[in-house]
């Protein structure tokens, strides 16, 4: 089981920041990031990429004083971490919200719900496809005017 | 095997066409692919995860298939970008289908650069043709920029993205048309109409795109020829005489074989072609087969990529449908006023699936973390479209091709290293480019411009010019028909003989001039003098 890759503190962590990055929405019912199908999606992961993650999250966590001390800080000491970070985001910020944030939406715009909110249809392209409407083709006659111009 | 007459390395699509070309000779044709066929039920296009997918990546670095060799790109402005496995290149690309312009085979006489081809236009027309009604292309008769063609099937939607930008090159009455795709638009070939999943450059899953495992090969082999999977071919063996006698390759177990043939025929692409010869030293060729000209692997030439990006506040097709659905070549040509030789052209980019459109809105700070997440992913989703500018890169020597000192593939052969800097051409190019796609996108009225990327760093998709062709033996490493000036048995069909790369994608012509070199090869056997 790949969730085994993490302690249950480190899990409950990456939750809460999972939650402060992609809050849950009531207009569209959108769901947070750390909604059980979608935080499950993380999880499934290849092994190798959510061990890279721990270790950031360790490193991220250590200079704070470990995952005891940021899982006991209250709503507003941690949104306030977080929002530290995003000021540094992209460039400069600490690579676990890289790889972490890049698996959430991964994860958050394949869900079916999320997809339905957005006006597209949940699950695979194929074999339902989807339709592209024919456009304007009367915008191609000021160009069917023109002279040839390709060199010979 | 016993001994063969045609033995093809490679199966994408030059392979694939030349196969199918010379079928009706009935001679005894077998095809060594490395790589394996693909299952489309296995696309990407079938999970709902499909843009989390790695193993359709185009970079076989990433991609690291059984079948897939690394390729050194430490040296290089671009990566290489490529599929191995029966249909090449094909697999995995937009199926835009652009000829070459008439100018483009006469660069050196017209804008006093690189080289003449020793074919032109009209020499290759009848196999355009030919090769059109074989893939089965969409589009539009009438266009100013080329001379007359006829596509088999009727152009792609223009949709919501089409015409938002048509808006945009009409008022600035520039050129655009519908693109030439090979994408089926109608029933054709015995594959159904395209139903928009709008991911071509992963695999098409329901087999609208002309890919050329659902084309040529079924065709050729049909007629007899055979095509032998998961058979990575190490050398070329060479006789007393000088003449070719058959490859050396390992097969499906990994053990090492050899197979005989009259005529050995490389299509493994710009990078694998140059690569395999060489890998094939020996004492009367110790700079690689071929080689007296000291030119193969070098002259390599990319397209590099300029890619503007804009937001809209109408609705556009996000990532629904094919992406190549017009085209402009109003840069094609060469305007000394510009500073530059030679040009490029614009491609469409319909847009974004939801997790790219999130991703590159969070990366360009429009989509913020928190609670104004979900309002900034809608400003976005479904608004967004760029054009690819895809800029003519001017053949140099020191663009190479060589082999890795350490770098190997899975048997033990040593593996290609890419050499490449944007020229000074190309760099002028691509920054004109890039001012002329903000400008196309104020002039359709975009919100605003999200993403300039110039060059697109992965985007070597086209890989050209390495073994390149000419009447001259010692500028060039084959003759006017494909034949190696070296070996009389020897035959090059890929994008490695090409001898400069023109500004559009090169599928369509490296098929032409497959086409046309296996006629050529047919008109010899003909007279029997193939291999004087």
């Amino acid at each position: 089981m790949k969730e085994k890759v993490f302690s249950a503190e480190e899990l409950s962590l990456l939750k809460r920041i999972a939650s402060a990055l992609i809050p849950a929405s009531e207009e569209g019912g959108l769901p947070a990031a750390d909604d059980e199908v979608i935080f499950q999606c993380v999880l499934e992961n290849p092994a190798e990429q959510l061990i890279q993650l721990q270790s950031l999250l360790f490193e991220l966590i250590k200079q704070e004083g470990g995952a005891a001390v940021v899982t006991a800080w209250d709503r507003t000491h941690f949104d306030n971490w977080i929002a530290d970070y995003e000021k540094q985001w992209p460039k400069q910020v600490h690579s676990f919200f890289k790889v972490y944030i890049a698996m959430l939406l991964r994860a958050y715009y394949q869900d079916a719900r999320v997809l339905i909110a957005y006006d597209r249809r949940p699950g695979p392209p194929f074999p339902e496809g989807y339709v592209v409407i024919e456009g304007d083709w009367s915008l191609l006659d000021a160009v069917k005017n023109r002279k040839p111009f390709y060199r010979r | 095997m016993d001994d063969v007459d045609v033995l093809i390395v490679g199966g994408g699509a030059s392979a694939a066409a030349f196969a199918w070309s010379l079928a009706d000779t009935r001679m005894k044709i077998v095809c060594m692919e490395q790589g394996d066929w693909i299952d489309h039920t296995q696309y990407p296009a079938t999970s709902s995860n499909w843009e989390m997918r790695n193993d359709f990546s185009s970079d076989p670095n990433i991609r690291r298939a059984p079948a897939d060799y690394p390729i050194n790109n430490e040296q290089s402005d671009i990566a290489v970008a490529n599929f191995n496995g029966v249909g090449g290149g094909t697999i995995l690309y937009a199926a835009h289908f652009p000829r070459l312009h008439p100018s483009d085979f006469k660069v050196k006489t017209l804008d006093g650069v690189a080289d003449d081809w020793p074919i032109d236009y009209e020499t290759l027309a009848p196999f355009y043709e030919v090769n059109d009604r074989m893939m089965g292309v969409a589009g539009l008769a009438g266009d100013p920029a080329y001379p007359p063609k006829q596509p088999p099937m009727p152009p792609l939607p223009l949709g919501r993205s089409g015409t938002a930008l048509a808006r945009g090159y009409n008022a600035l009455n520039w050129h655009w048309w519908p693109a030439d795709v090979a994408i089926n638009t109608e029933a054709y070939g015995g594959r159904d109409k395209c139903i928009n999943m709008g991911l071509c450059g992963i695999g098409c899953a329901q087999g609208a795109k002309a890919s050329v495992d659902i084309t040529y090969w079924p065709e050729a082999q049909r007629q007899g020829i055979h095509l032998l999977t998961n058979c990575r071919v190490r050398e070329i063996t060479l006789g007393r005489n000088g003449m070719a006698t058959g490859v050396t390759y390992f097969d499906k177990e990994g053990k090492e074989q050899h197979q005989s043939a009259q005529m050995v025929v490389l299509a493994c692409n710009g990078i694998g072609t140059p690569r395999l010869l060489l890998n094939s030293k020996s004492n009367l060729f110790p700079d690689g087969l071929a080689n007296s000209s000291g030119l193969v692997g070098k002259n390599l030439m990319f397209h590099p990529y300029t890619v503007v990006e804009a937001l809209f506040e109408e609705q556009l097709d996000g990532s629904r449908g094919p992406h190549k659905g017009i085209q402009s070549h109003e840069f094609y040509e060469t305007d000394e006023s510009r500073g530059f030789v030679r040009g490029f052209s614009f491609e469409m980019h319909r847009g974004h699936g939801p997790v790219t459109t999130a991703m590159l809105g969070m990366l360009g700070n429009r989509v913020p973390w928190g609670e104004g997440h979900h309002a900034g992913y809608r400003k976005l989703a479904d608004r967004m479209m760029a054009v690819a500018a895809v800029c003519e890169d001017l053949p140099e020597e020191t663009n190479r091709v060589t082999l890795d000192e350490s770098l190997t593939d899975s048997n033990g052969i040593p593996a290609a290293k890419i050499e490449y800097r944007i020229s000074e051409n190309s760099k002028k190019i691509l920054a004109f480019a890039a001012e002329r796609g903000r400008e196309l996108f104020e002039a359709a009225g975009a919100a605003e411009i999200t993403r300039v990327e110039n060059p697109l760093p992965y985007a070597g998709w086209h890989n050209l010019g390495t073994a390149r062709m000419g009447n001259d033996r010692q500028a060039s490493v084959v003759n006017e028909w494909g034949r190696t000036h070296d070996v009389k048995n020897l035959f090059i069909i890929d994008g490695s003989l090409f001898v400069t790369s023109g500004g559009v994608n090169p599928t369509s012509t490296i098929q032409a001039t497959a086409l046309y070199i296996a006629d050529a090869i047919k008109q010899r056997l003909g007279d029997a003098s193939l291999f004087d």
